[in-house]
């Protein structure tokens, strides 16, 4: 897995943007995090194995999460779709992942976590991606160990 | 080529038309006496100048440290931001004009405890020479496999840096270029190393806005240069060997 794998994540949360609103998220300063990862309100997690190990996760405040459903002409306040929306955004990016890489990288299906249940995170290093959403923040986690020497 | 100053000498000094005031540089400098660390001039920075042309913006950085100032201080002098100061104080080191800071050079990194007589000889990036000779090339010191010799120019074996993080971004930037697969190569040779190591050197995350993150600590220093050189597939001289076998 090399740097451009790593990017489909990205390039399929900025597709899911474009798709939900017909504009790209602003990319906020990307950062590397050697300790806590950050986790907001809302995390729609997935687990990656194969030739990668670790996850990638969406995690975002409430706000930006209910603008979303008001695109979406859905009740922006209602918990339970902010949680679908959160897991809907994961999916997308699975879905793009397995199509890139097919049984190469194990993928599995997003796991959705509310405000007061914290995920369980893997101990990585992670590359942090700040989603530019209206009022509140949605970061993109890529918490990845690279089993191979970057050939794929 | 509107940004390149012509470089002409004058009275043995390297000089600009427009900078007939101040174009005098004095004898290589020292640290400040409040510690606070500074950059210094080559003890041949004259000749070094004198057949160069340099950008203004690098020339401006250049009688700066003339002026035995720091990064940030210059960055203030100038009203530029420090980032660019510290890209163009890089430039200045790789030509030789120039020595980073002591306090956090690479070689400090690789020997925190050897005295300057135990450390290998720093070749000068460009020939040391007072004839006229338009544009010299820095001359490479790292040997490339022929695959990548194209793409390792700048892997100098001492890699003068105002930070050797920095050096090693830049190693990095000039093989992925800017943008997004230049953070992830980044981000895939931090993977390699152990968590650990950088929260024991206090190193809790990289911000790639600034990438002024500091790392002090020798044993993350070496592993991050042995897994940029094996990820980007630089070889390096035995000079830089010897470094990192230390």
């Amino acid at each position: 897995m090399n740097e451009a794998d790593i990017a489909v994540f990205i390039d399929a949360a900025e597709e899911f943007f474009r798709v939900l609103s017909g504009d790209l998220p602003i990319i906020g300063e990307t950062r590397i995090e050697f300790a806590e990862p950050p986790t907001r309100d809302y995390t729609g997690l997935i687990q990656v194995g194969g030739i990668a190990d670790g996850a990638v996760w969406f995690t975002a405040d409430e706000a930006p999460l209910g603008e979303m459903l008001r695109a979406m002409h859905e009740d922006p306040r209602d918990q339970e779709l902010k949680l679908d929306l959160i897991g809907e955004l994961a999916g997308t990016v699975v879905m793009n992942v397995r199509e890139r890489f097919g049984t190469d990288l194990r993928i599995e299906v997003p796991r959705v976590y509310a405000p007061g249940h914290p995920p369980p995170l893997p101990d990585r290093i992670a590359y942090v991606v700040p989603l530019l959403w209206g009022n509140g923040g949605i970061d993109l986690v890529i918490a990845l160990n690279f089993n191979s020497d970057g050939a794929h | 080529m509107d940004n390149f100053v012509e470089i002409v000498e004058l009275d043995g000094y390297p000089n600009r038309p427009d900078r007939a005031d101040d174009h005098d540089i004095g004898p290589a400098t020292g640290l400040l006496a409040d510690g606070k660390a500074i950059y210094r001039l080559a003890v041949d920075a004259k000749t070094r100048v004198r057949n160069l042309r340099l950008r203004s913006a690098l020339w401006d950085c250049l009688l700066k440290v003339n002026g035995r100032r720091d990064a940030a201080t210059i960055a203030t002098e100038l009203q530029r931001p420090l980032a660019e100061v510290l890209h163009d104080l890089d430039r200045l080191s790789l030509l030789g004009i120039i020595h980073e800071p002591d306090a956090i050079s690479l070689q400090q990194h690789l020997y925190p405890n050897a005295g300057p007589a135990a450390r290998p000889e720093q070749k000068p990036a460009m020939p040391s020479t007072t004839s006229p000779e338009p544009n010299p090339a820095p001359t490479p010191i790292a040997t490339p496999s022929p695959e990548t010799r194209a793409d390792t120019r700048s892997a100098d074996c001492h890699m003068p840096s105002r930070r050797s993080l920095q050096c090693l971004l830049r190693l990095i930037r000039d093989r992925h270029g800017s943008g997004r697969h230049t953070e992830l190569a980044v981000y895939r040779i931090f993977t390699a190393i152990p968590r650990r190591m950088f929260a024991d050197a206090g190193i809790s995350s990289f911000l790639f806005i600034d990438e002024t993150t500091e790392i002090t600590d020798a044993e993350l220093m070496r592993a991050l240069i042995d897994e940029t050189r094996k990820q980007l597939r630089l070889d390096v001289c035995p000079e830089m060997q010897r470094c990192l076998a230390a």
